[in-house]
């Protein structure tokens, strides 16, 4: 069954269409074993992958792809990491499934990683240009 | 902000799909922001300049 309904699937690939220059490389990282959400997040992605042809998607699992689980550091499952054209870490990613609210962050995200664009302030990137140590930012969310 | 420097990462944790996280964090509420894994945090949905200004502060 399908995840997005068809409706959403028109408005999102408008989105998509209208506002995606580059392309979003996103790498889904599953689990076979006890991992209950990861088979519908890799169902709500390949829908979203259809959608565009400015989104390059690759299903990776933790025992099959190991070297990339380890390269890219992913601790938890399911796992989606956007990465750059040379496979390099964008920095973003999402750990569970990104449905309610957390639906819009993502499609959000595969524009603005598409078009490597943010919406803050030139402050706020001016004065995050100039960190040099490594910082974690992890927003707790819910489905809700 | 991950967008903006390599040294970042962003990361979204849905908080139910891993309550030994959630729980090491206390988060109680959402969305909760924890820094460095909890050098700072942030409760709430917040502007952006907040969730700057805890990044720099643990940084000095």
């Amino acid at each position: 069954m399908a995840k997005i309904d068809e409706k959403d699937k028109e408005t999102i690939k408008g989105m998509f269409n209208d506002q995606m220059q580059g392309t979003a490389h996103v790498r889904f990282f599953g689990a076979k074993d006890g991992c209950d959400y990861c088979d519908d997040t890799r169902e709500i992605l390949e829908e979203l992958a259809e959608l565009s042809d400015h989104i390059d998607l690759q299903i990776l699992d933790k025992e099959e792809n190991a070297d990339e689980v380890s390269r890219l550091d992913v601790d938890k499952f399911p796992a989606i990491v956007f990465v750059k054209e040379d496979g390099t870490d964008t920095g973003v990613r999402f750990y569970g499934i990104p449905s309610g609210y957390e639906f819009g962050t993502l499609i959000e995200d595969i524009i603005d990683v598409a078009n490597d664009k943010t919406t803050l302030s030139q402050a706020t990137l001016d004065q995050l240009k100039n960190i040099t140590q490594d910082v974690k930012i992890s927003v707790f969310v819910t489905p809700t | 902000m991950a967008l903006a420097n390599p040294h970042i990462r962003g990361e979204m944790i849905e908080a139910m799909e891993f309550p030994e996280l959630s729980s090491q964090f206390n988060v109680m509420g959402v969305p909760k922001t924890v820094i460095n894994d909890g050098k700072a945090e942030q409760e709430g949905a917040v502007p952006e300049e907040v969730i700057l200004e805890k990044i720099m502060q643990i940084l000095q």
